[in-house]
């Protein structure tokens, strides 16, 4: 009874107190008016982008059997994503009603209404792609729960942006045939208009685009929209051709009993060299922000009354004790910013593709943050990253 | 637009309820807290495991970012401190999509409102009520509330707001989700418009709260 | 995790008297089936079944697809049997059991493998374009009785449901939506019921060769306590044709073959009422959704629209 227990002050080095208490820690940087990154709170991480060189198209690169169409290599910070596209060609279903022998006739009777229910839905004309993302971790295994989320995230903020029009990734299908003098050539609709090939089916190509991250900091989403939009805007199109030796081919299928049929099958192969640039909707792209919302703790500034000076001067709005912080990283931002801010804007910067607001966001920031998304779109489209 | 909302509709769980809201058909259950698994166990808060099921095919990636986005709702509102190192399972099987697979609006919506009835059946300890809403953008620049799977597939965009409401009052924003062609103002409208609509989704669940109460046993002799 | 409910020897004896002496905890005869509860969707394909406590929706789907190269004219029928935690914590997610790996197999057997649904209908051309019908189906509460009643949900979804009806010419199929045009139903050449028996020997003495001191019981579609005390356990599934589409009993209580004939009977007793009860089911939905319109949308109509 007689003795008080006695109370030692501990102290840690900053990046042992940032590892234990990452909230703390980030509060006392905040108090200063600086991040743990030493970024000010409105200040974006640069991001250095170029074509990597891996596809087969790249002046850079000497390996012309590569299968990728398109690529880029993105750094930022410590972070590195390299984004490559690939493709393949699928046969579409083609609606009765578009392209038959007897259209007209079919149409007259069954589709009449089929212009108008088309027009009306939103998406008919926005082509997906198809991501992949992987955030190298040392380690396989089945993919994370982040990593899966990213890529379906990535997957219909593409579709509905309206990016890719499904008209721009219609294969145009040459004929491979010999002409007169015996000669193999090969015929494209575009060259020759008179040229008009005998199936009455259409192709679309399809992308597939994979993206390895290095050294994750921060949330990823931005920095993968960027390498995408990038890559897509390099990606090229081989043009594709039928051989006619191996077209038409009848495939008899067996059966037991009587029954026999028969079943086209067309070999498509795509042109070595020749190549379509891919047409992207220039005006619906945009680049994505992320911003965190976080309330100053006054228990912390107050310790420091000092500091708390400076701290006025960085924060514009005075009556306000929540900061809005721009580009997220590291874990100390990431685990005590429980309010995020995601968006996407479109390239004018009037309008918005993808806002997702998690926690309590004044409106206030959420203005701010649309704002400056706007700025840092514009600023990245000049760039031409 | 119609809601029936019912709750202690299943047997085997420690809450459940059943949401229809328009075209779309949720069912959810809440069993917890309930032992964790070694690996989803947290020291010092409950774990959530949140599984959502299609109403047809097998649950793929765009069912894993709606458990993403249920996640985000759920985390603030429940109070997790109460159940340390013990996991809360949330089933939801959604029965009537109500909406075409490019969109997930009207079924997160849904969810959201169908898991709060839920949790509330479970008993298990909430730190704010919550309700959401969704809503899209027609070509002609008109916000529709709750549309309907037709006029969801003809507008330019699809929005989901949820809002924390306490005394009746919507207060913080909890989650929002916008996705298609849209103006800055149209978002600013479309939040002021959704903490109204979504006092108005409240006030039914409160009578629905209030039949689930009149029903359980313990009040009864 | 909470792992599956465990019945106390207490509970157990209790059944087990009350079983000799005819009775059941849920007050039903030893060969009784629990009244079932089919509720139709406003969406074609959508059944909701209660047997008892036991809560199973199905959702039958249908979508053009390729046919498998060995069976060109043949379409797809893939049921979909997965298990959620929601129907009782000893299911896990995403982690098939053996129980669910057995009413899966089970359902199956019954649906797919009786040929109940006509698969060269739904060839569109031969070779290369085909209906695909999915039928998925959600086990929302679980209380016994899960292959029973997903089998009847399975085969009401399947009459229930309507594809939209196409237009071939040449290669291409025309897909009239359901404003367009009536959509059609799919060819179910019978509708097999499952009827689930379990066997338990009270006495726990067991006869190679099965006397007049035999004092084993069967009863009909168990709930689950009855599934967990039993001691075997055997699936019927017959049409109202009398005829016989699938018979498992894995292992268990060696019966009597006499008592197997006996079960079959009383199968098929159970499968003609319920064969019955599904046919005015459906009548009476068709009925409510054609009301009025019904003469106007007749194909011999010449498909005048509807004002």
């Amino acid at each position: 009874m007689s003795e008080q227990p006695e109370l030692k002050l501990v102290d840690f080095p900053p990046a042992v107190l940032a590892r234990i208490s990452p909230e703390l820690s980030l509060q006392r940087h905040l108090a200063i008016g600086l991040r743990p990154n030493l970024r000010t709170f409105e200040e974006f991480k640069t991001v250095q982008i170029n074509d990597g060189g891996l596809s087969r198209y790249s002046s850079t690169n000497s390996n012309n059997e590569s299968d990728v169409l398109g690529s880029s290599i993105l750094r930022s910070g410590n972070t590195t994503v390299i984004c490559t596209i690939r493709g393949g060609i699928i046969e579409e279903d083609i609606l009765g009603e578009n392209n038959n022998e007897d259209a007209d006739a079919v149409n007259a009777i069954f589709a009449k209404d089929k212009e108008s229910i088309i027009n009306q839905e939103n998406l008919i004309d926005s082509a997906p792609i198809y991501p992949i993302v992987e955030i190298e971790r040392g380690r396989n295994g089945p993919p994370t729960d982040e990593e899966m989320n990213l890529s379906q995230k990535l997957y219909e903020t593409f579709l509905h942006s309206k990016i890719l029009s499904k008209s721009s990734l219609k294969v145009k299908v040459g004929l491979k045939s010999k002409n007169d003098k015996n000669e193999i050539e090969i015929l494209y609709n575009d060259e020759n208009s008179e040229f008009q090939l005998g199936p009455k089916r259409s192709w679309n190509y399809i992308l597939y685009c994979k993206f390895k991250i290095f050294s994750r900091s921060g949330p990823l989403f931005d920095l993968i929209w960027i390498s995408l939009i990038s890559a897509l805007k390099q990606t090229k199109l081989p043009y594709a051709y039928i051989d006619e030796n191996a077209a038409d081919i009848k495939i008899p299928i067996k059966m037991t009993g009587n029954f026999g049929t028969i079943r086209e099958q067309y070999a498509i192969t795509c042109d070595d060299e020749k190549f379509n640039n891919l047409i992207l909707n220039n005006e619906e792209i945009g680049y994505s922000s992320n911003f965190g919302v976080i309330s100053l703790d006054k228990n912390v500034s107050n310790n420091n009354e000092e500091d708390e000076k400076k701290m006025e001067i960085d924060i514009n709005d005075e009556n306000n004790d929540s900061i809005l912080l721009v580009d997220l990283e590291g874990e100390e931002e990431e685990i005590s910013c429980k309010n995020l801010i995601n968006v996407v804007v479109d390239s004018k910067g009037e309008n918005l593709k993808s806002l997702t607001l998690t926690g309590n966001i004044d409106k206030s920031s959420l203005q701010k943050a649309i704002d400056l998304s706007k700025k840092r779109s514009k600023f990245l489209i000049n760039q031409e990253i | 637009m119609s809601i029936q909302a019912d709750t202690s509709i299943l047997n085997r769980v420690d809450g459940s309820a059943t949401l229809k809201s328009g075209e779309t058909e949720i069912i959810v259950s809440v069993s917890g807290p309930i032992e964790a698994k070694p690996r989803q166990e947290l020291p010092t808060t409950s774990a959530l495991d949140i599984i959502i099921r299609p109403d047809i095919g097998i649950s793929t990636t765009r069912e894993k970012l709606l458990e993403d986005k249920l996640r985000q709702v759920l985390t603030p509102v429940i109070i997790g401190i109460l159940y340390p190192r013990q996991l809360i399972q949330i089933t939801i099987q959604v029965l009537q999509s109500g909406e075409d697979k490019e969109y997930t609006s009207k079924e997160l919506s849904t969810i959201i409102n169908a898991t709060y009835l839920a949790l509330i059946d479970s008993n298990i300890g909430l730190k704010v009520s919550f309700a959401a809403e969704s809503f899209a953008i027609s070509t002609d620049d008109e916000i529709i509330t709750a549309p309907s799977r037709s006029q969801l597939k003809s507008s330019k965009s699809s929005h989901i707001v949820s809002y924390e409401i306490s005394n009746g009052k919507a207060t913080k924003l909890l989650f929002s989700d916008s996705i298609g062609t849209f103006s800055e103002n149209q978002i600013y409208q479309i939040l002021d418009l959704a903490a109204t609509k979504v006092e108005e989704t409240h006030q039914i669940f409160r009578k629905t709260i209030q039949d689930k109460i009149e029903k359980d046993f313990i009040w009864q002799l | 995790m909470a792992k599956g409910i465990e019945v106390s020897i207490n509970e157990k004896s209790f059944v087990f008297d009350a079983l000799k002496q005819g009775i059941r905890l849920d007050g039903r005869k030893l060969e009784d089936f629990r009244n079932v509860d089919i509720t139709l969707g406003d969406e074609y394909g959508y059944v909701d079944v209660r047997l008892g406590k036991t809560r199973v929706v199905a959702r039958i789907s249908a979508e053009i697809s390729t046919p498998f190269e060995d069976r060109p004219f043949e379409g797809l029928f893939t049921v979909s049997t997965e298990i959620s935690p929601m129907a009782s914590a000893m299911f896990e997610n995403q982690r098939q059991s053996d129980d669910e790996l057995l009413i899966s197999r089970a359902i199956e057997k019954a649906v797919r493998r009786s040929g109940a649904l006509d698969l060269e209908s739904l060839c569109i051309i031969a070779g290369s374009k085909c209906w695909s019908i999915r039928a998925d189906v959600h086990f929302l509460d679980y209380d016994g009785g899960f292959i029973d009643a997903s089998c009847i949900a399975v085969m009401t979804g399947l009459q229930h449901f309507r594809k939209n009806d196409i237009t071939v010419s040449g290669e291409q199929i025309v897909i009239h939506s359901v404003e367009e045009r009536e959509p059609v139903e799919l060819s179910v050449l019978h509708v097999p019921i499952c009827v689930t028996f379990a066997f338990f020997n009270p006495e726990g003495v067991e006869e190679n060769i099965k006397g007049e001191s035999n004092n084993e019981i069967y009863i009909v579609d168990t709930t689950l306590e009855e599934d967990l005390l039993k001691d075997g356990v055997l699936t019927v599934a017959v049409n109202k044709n009398r005829e016989v589409c699938q018979i498992s009993k894995a292992g268990g209580l060696p019966m009597d073959a006499l008592t197997l004939m006996d079960c079959g009977r009383k199968a098929y007793d159970i499968a003609v009422e319920l064969t019955n009860q599904i046919k005015k089911l459906l009548e009476a939905d068709y009925k409510r959704r054609n009301e009025g319109i019904q003469y106007k949308l007749r194909a011999e109509n010449d498909r005048i629209t509807v004002e």
